[in-house]
């Protein structure tokens, strides 16, 4: 079944507050990954987790900075590569 | 004397490096950064004005006491005051043995800053920062706090791993280890010898056109999200090229990159390391072009996170606090016969301290001095400022002489602008 964006947003979020964030912080999909500290390689993780618990695979092509500079813009990435 | 927290692993794991580099006559696990002021600067005013800082204060009576069979803990001592040297009439001589040389430990302090004047007249402060009191962040963090510009905690909170979990992550990184650890890689540090000179530093500061052409050659490569894995397959490559110019054919590189353990989304806290590692090996052959070591790295990568070998690791050195420092030792040695790595790598993303004014005092320009591991020997700290790649290499003439380190210069800028 499809995943919709909402819920895949509302997964991800879960999963970033939980893992990587401080307890007191926000999080907020639309503002950039780099506000929040965000580096590359718990980016990685991120679409590494999106691979794991959805089967959806980003083409290495589209890993660019605008596809990954939030959540916001990696979950729309995510879907349009929905099979 | 207070007990402020537990030392963390990587804290302990800072003190094991710190042992290693001062048994070879070396100063330590020291991070510098300096800042050139105005030449108009008031250093004894500046010298009242840190005395004073609460941060520095406090950060002056931090001791660690190893007390095993318990976790060794960070005390708090109450007489002592912050370390600040004056000095005058320096020259670049004097600059190199005794300021990239000062030594900070326990017995006075893990912090110390020298304000100098050069007989040129120009004006630098030099904080020198202990690594196992700070990780990287902490190290920004204590600077913004010594221009009054911090409002994080002292210590991160401590997370206990729990003991069956930390047996676990030992067992399982032991395995990892000795399945993928050898002797056999190759090293820049030639020989063994009981001593080292001092350390030596050098950089490239990138324009911006040059690193805007690097981000594409990454990504060329096959680096995506973020440029760390090209960047380093230019360094190794550089570094197997130095080693074949000597007629060394090494087997492959081993080297690991520091990965930061802090949780995310504030500048957190002031002391302790809060890091783990990757680990990553690179063969004769896949060395031969950046593409295929940009490739095998990011295998590396998506196994090492799938498994998480960062966690993992970390727990790791958590579970090793038990363990004194001296079989620690032991322990490290036995695996890689003392050269740890083929190089160092660091990527201290982007730049943190663009300060205008330090403490009231116009500042110029800042430059950083990584800590010197030797072994191997070599170091090589990145970080972006301005949109422009800044390169410093920190090493000792044992690894690399200054004719090898300016062709590796040469070399390495070509590996970065060709994609070769």
């Amino acid at each position: 079944m499809a995943v919709t964006k909402e819920h895949l947003i509302q997964r991800i979020s879960d999963y970033l507050t939980k893992r990587f964030l401080a307890s007191e912080v926000v999080f907020n999909p639309k503002i950039a990954f780099a506000d929040f500290g965000i580096d590359s390689m718990t980016v990685v993780e991120l679409v590494m987790y999106i691979e794991e618990e959805f089967g959806i695979i980003i083409p290495a092509d589209q890993l660019t900075g605008d596809n990954l500079a939030s959540l916001e813009a990696l979950a729309n990435c995510a879907i349009q590569n929905q099979a | 004397m207070t007990k402020l927290a537990h030392l963390s692993g990587s804290d302990y794991f800072h003190l094991l490096i710190d042992r290693k580099i001062k048994r070879f006559g070396l100063a330590g696990n020291i991070s510098r950064v300096h800042l050139q002021l105005d030449s108009l600067a008031d250093l004894p005013a500046l010298k009242r004005t840190l005395g004073a800082n609460s941060t520095f204060k406090k950060a002056a009576n931090i001791q660690y006491r190893l007390s095993w069979p318990f976790v060794p803990k960070w005390v708090k001592t109450e007489s002592r005051e912050p370390r600040i040297i004056l000095s005058e009439k320096l020259t670049t001589k004097d600059f190199r043995t005794q300021i990239h040389n000062r030594k900070v430990d326990n017995e006075k302090g893990l912090v110390c800053v020298d304000l100098c004047t050069m007989q040129d007249g120009t004006k630098h402060v030099v904080v020198s920062m202990h690594h196992a009191l700070f990780d990287h962040q902490g190290m920004m963090n204590f600077i913004h706090a010594l221009n009054g510009n911090f409002d994080g905690s002292d210590f991160a909170r401590s997370e206990s791993t729990g003991f069956w979990k930390s047996f676990m992550n030992f067992g399982a990184m032991t395995i990892y280890m000795l399945s993928r650890g050898s002797s056999n890689f190759g090293s820049l540090l030639r020989g063994k010898q009981s001593k080292y000179g001092l350390p030596r530093y050098d950089s490239i500061r990138l324009s911006a056109e040059d690193s805007n052409a690097i981000e594409k050659n990454a990504w060329n490569a096959g680096s995506r999200i973020g440029t760390s894995a090209y960047l380093i397959s230019c360094v190794a490559r550089s570094v197997n090229s130095t080693l074949k110019k000597r007629g060394e054919n090494a087997p492959y590189l081993w080297f690991s990159t520091p990965h930061k353990q802090r949780k995310l989304g504030t500048k957190g806290h002031l002391f302790s390391n809060q890091l783990s590692f990757l680990f990553f090996k690179l063969t004769r052959t896949e060395l031969n072009s950046t593409t295929t070591s940009v490739e095998s790295m990011n295998k590396q990568l998506r196994v090492q996170i799938k498994e998480q070998i960062t966690e993992k690791y970390a727990g790791l050195m958590d579970a090793l606090r038990y363990v004194p420092l001296f079989l620690y030792e032991q322990m490290v040695n036995l695996s890689a016969k003392g050269k740890l790595a083929s190089f160092g790598f660091s990527d201290l993303g982007t730049d943190q301290l663009q300060l205008e004014l330090f403490c009231g005092q116009k500042v110029k320009s800042i430059f950083r001095y990584p800590p010197v591991p030797t072994p191997p020997g070599f170091n090589v700290a990145v970080l972006r400022s301005n949109e422009q790649f800044e390169f410093v290499f920190g090493y000792v003439d044992e690894a690399i002489s200054e004719s090898e380190m300016q062709q590796f210069k040469i070399e390495f800028k070509n590996h970065l602008l060709n994609n070769d």
